[in-house]
Formats: structure tokens, C-alpha cells, sequence
């Protein structure tokens, strides 16, 4: 059945109608209908995650691909828009896990390691994320704290943090993150 | 990541509820959640992101991604014999048709022709299975005729038009770079081959037809 205009139909039901016939005409418009309507949001996670256009573009490409192919898996109580974050949010987080490349082609300053390793790093390294968390609760302010585990948890573009959390000031997020790694390693160096 | 954070594909439901809501209260004290939450609500107008991250163009090349993949794919070739099962009749029916004709008839056998003088002394040549060298190239190989003073390699097109001939400087066998067969660009999956002796400027006998499979040289390109 040919899918036509899809305006008027909710994601539940351009969903069903996708679960219904995946491999029908009508199936894959109705899949094709909802996965373009949330095409943008899609985009954003990544640009966010990712930091510039093209890379934001091959993840988000990646990620619809990947949603369009899983979208039978989605049943039960996960609400759409929360699936579809988490799709996204797990392909960038991959590609940002990826092994730092060291040619002159894939260079890119944000992923390339320093020699000395941010006291949030070396915690995490050492002693796990829960340690981790536990320092930053008891010692860093809230906003100094999301900042951080945005940075180092979520691997998020220092500027993209500034845009999340609206910091405010010239800084923005790099204020704030110098603040809250001075305020760490104090406190790693007083133990 | 405590027991008591959002999972992410839960942020859906936590970004609607109402501010006063108990289950916000884990936001509030865990900076990783509230810094998720943050993104997920940042991210739920897009028309909000900066110029840089060319939202329109973005769209342009996602929906085409969308487009081809959601476009309809060649089934699978079993779903496509399944929708030919009217024809599967008529195929058993020429199928049986051909068996029956088949019967009683003997294999080919070589042909041996006779010597000038009508000596007809001489085996026939026999050709064996084509070997694929490590080289990527073919090595054809043969049981020569004892008193043929040469050997050729004919290949023949699956129409059996005759396509080229190569002689052999070797007595049994013939490596050969299958590339180098003047085929069209359309080359079919397989052609045959059969190897011919010769003797004072006549040839004396032929193997019968064998197969040679070009996949090999289509996997080297």
C-alpha cells in the first residue's frame, strides 16, 4: 500500500503501520514518514556529541540507518524520542571512542591525547566512574560538575558543553572546566 | 552510574514531567543525569543549533540516506524461486524431457582422427581439471599424445564459437593468466576448452570439452 500524505498520523500509529508490513511498501513509507520527522533531532544529538558538520552528518546517517533497521526491536514502554537519543548517543560515543588517529589526514586536536593526563581522566582510569562521581558531588558545583562529566564521561566538544548547559561568560565551558579540575586536583593531591 | 540513574532511553518520560515530580529529585543531585537531561532537552528543538551546524543541509543529505534505504530492496533469492513455483512444472516437465533424451547416449568421446597415411596409432589427448595457481593464474593440464610433436589449447565461447588459440611450450600443461583472454567486457562465467595435438603440420587428435570457470579472474580485478 502506498503511503501518502502522513501529516495527520501520530508516531504511534506510523509506527504500528511500520511494524505491521517492515517489508511492504506501505510499511517502509510509514517507517521512512516517522524517522524523517525526528531526522533533526537526530542530527542534533550528534552535532552536539560531535562538534562540526561533517562528522555530525556521517554519525546522524549512521544512526538513522541503524534506527530504520532496529525499529522492530522498539516495543514495550521506551518512548520513541528517548530511543532514538539513545541510538544516536551510542554511535558517537563509538566513533569518539575510536583510537585516536595519528596521520595527518584524520588529525583532529580535540581527540588527540595530551601528555599529561586531566585529573578527572586519571581518576577514572584508576579508580571507575563511581569514584569519580563521589569527588565530583562532594567537591565541585553542580554546574562545574555536569561540565565535567559531559566532557569526560560523554566526550562532548568543550564548546557544545558551553551550548548545553548555556554557560554563560567569555569561557563558557573551558571557565568552568579549568575551575573544576584545579578544584580536583587539589583534591587527588591532598589524599 | 548508580542504580537510581536515568537510563537514557527513559529520558523521554523524566524530560516530561512536571518540575515538581519526585523522580526529577535524582537530577538534582546526580550532575550526570542532570547533564544528560540537559542535552536531551537542548536537543529537542534543533532550529536552536548554531549556524555552524548547517541544519538545512544536514536535512538535504539525511533524508536522501533515508530515502535509499527505506526504498524497496530485490528480494531475496529464495522468496524469488518461491514466487516462480507456477513455472516449476513446466522446468521438471523439459527437465525429464532431456534426461530421457540423454539416455542411451554415449559419452563424447575423444575424437582421434587419423594420421595422413591412415595410421591411426594415436591416443587421444585427455584434459584434466583446471588448477588455480597462487599467482591468480589457471594451469590447464593434459595426458599428451605419445607421438604428437605439439599441443595447442583451443577455448571455445558457451555458444562454442571457437574464441582463441594458444599453443603450449610445455608437453602436459599450460598456466595461463586468464586476463589475458580477448573476451568482451561482458565475459561470461565460464567458456571450454579442449587440447589439440599436432604432428608434422597436422593435427591428429582432440580431448574432448572441458570447463574453465573465469570467476578467478573476475575476483583478481
Amino acid at each position: 500500500m502506498p503511503i501518502g500524505d502522513t501529516d495527520h498520523l501520530s508516531d504511534g500509529a506510523l509506527l504500528d503501520m511500520a511494524l505491521a508490513g517492515p517489508e511492504s511498501e506501505g510499511g517502509r513509507g510509514a517507517a521512512s514518514a516517522l524517522l524523517a520527522r525526528h531526522q533533526d533531532r537526530i542530527y542534533a544529538v550528534c552535532f552536539y556529541y560531535m562538534g562540526d558538520y561533517d562528522r555530525a552528518v556521517d554519525v546522524a546517517q549512521d544512526a538513522l540507518i541503524n534506527a530504520y533497521r532496529n525499529l522492530r526491536k522498539l516495543r514495550g514502554r521506551t518512548r520513541l524520542g528517548s530511543w532514538l537519543f539513545s541510538i544516536a548517543r551510542n554511535q558517537c560515543l563509538s566513533e569518539l571512542r575510536r583510537p585516536v588517529r595519528t596521520t595527518s589526514e584524520g588529525y583532529d586536536p580535540q581527540r588527540v591525547v595530551s601528555p599529561e593526563k586531566n585529573p578527572e581522566e586519571r581518576l577514572l582510569e584508576q579508580q571507575g566512574e563511581d569514584a569519580l562521581l563521589a569527588l565530583i558531588r562532594e567537591y565541585l558545583t553542580r554546574e562545574e560538575a555536569e561540565a565535567l562529566l559531559l566532557r569526560c564521561i560523554e566526550r562532548m566538544p568543550v564548546d557544545q558543553i558551553t551550548r548545553v548547559l548555556d554557560l554563560p561568560g567569555s569561557t563558557g565551558a573551558r571557565g568552568v572546566l579549568q575551575t573544576a579540575r584545579r578544584k580536583l586536583r587539589a583534591v587527588l593531591d591532598r589524599r | 552510574m548508580a542504580e537510581e540513574c536515568y537510563r537514557p532511553e527513559d529520558l523521554e518520560a523524566i524530560a516530561d514531567l512536571p518540575p515538581d515530580d519526585p523522580r526529577l529529585e535524582h537530577a538534582r543531585t546526580c550532575p550526570r543525569c542532570s547533564g544528560l537531561l540537559a542535552l536531551y532537552r537542548k536537543t529537542a528543538d534543533p532550529s536552536r543549533l548554531p549556524p555552524e551546524a548547517r541544519l538545512s543541509d544536514a536535512r538535504e543529505r539525511l533524508s536522501r540516506t533515508l530515502e535509499q534505504e527505506t526504498a524497496a530492496r530485490r528480494p531475496g533469492l529464495i522468496v524469488r524461486l518461491w514466487a516462480l513455483r507456477p513455472v516449476w512444472g513446466l522446468v521438471a516437465v523439459a527437465a525429464l524431457v532431456l534426461i530421457v533424451l540423454q539416455v542411451g547416449r554415449s559419452p563424447e568421446e575423444p575424437t582421434v582422427r587419423p594420421r595422413r597415411g591412415g595410421d591411426d596409432r594415436s591416443a587421444a589427448p585427455v584434459a584434466e581439471a583446471p588448477q588455480s595457481l597462487t599467482d591468480g593464474r589457471v594451469r590447464l593440464s593434459w595426458r599428451p599424445v605419445a607421438d604428437a610433436d605439439s599441443h595447442q589449447v583451443v577455448f571455445f565461447l558457451p555458444g562454442l564459437d571457437e574464441l582463441t588459440r594458444v599453443g603450449a611450450r610445455d608437453r602436459t600443461s599450460l598456466d595461463l593468466d586468464l586476463d589475458r583472454l580477448p573476451l568482451s567486457a561482458d565475459r561470461p562465467d565460464a567458456i571450454f576448452w579442449r587440447i589439440v595435438a599436432w604432428r608434422d603440420g597436422i593435427e591428429i587428435a582432440h580431448s574432448s570439452m572441458r570447463t574453465l570457470p573465469l570467476r578467478h579472474s573476475r575476483q583478481s580485478q
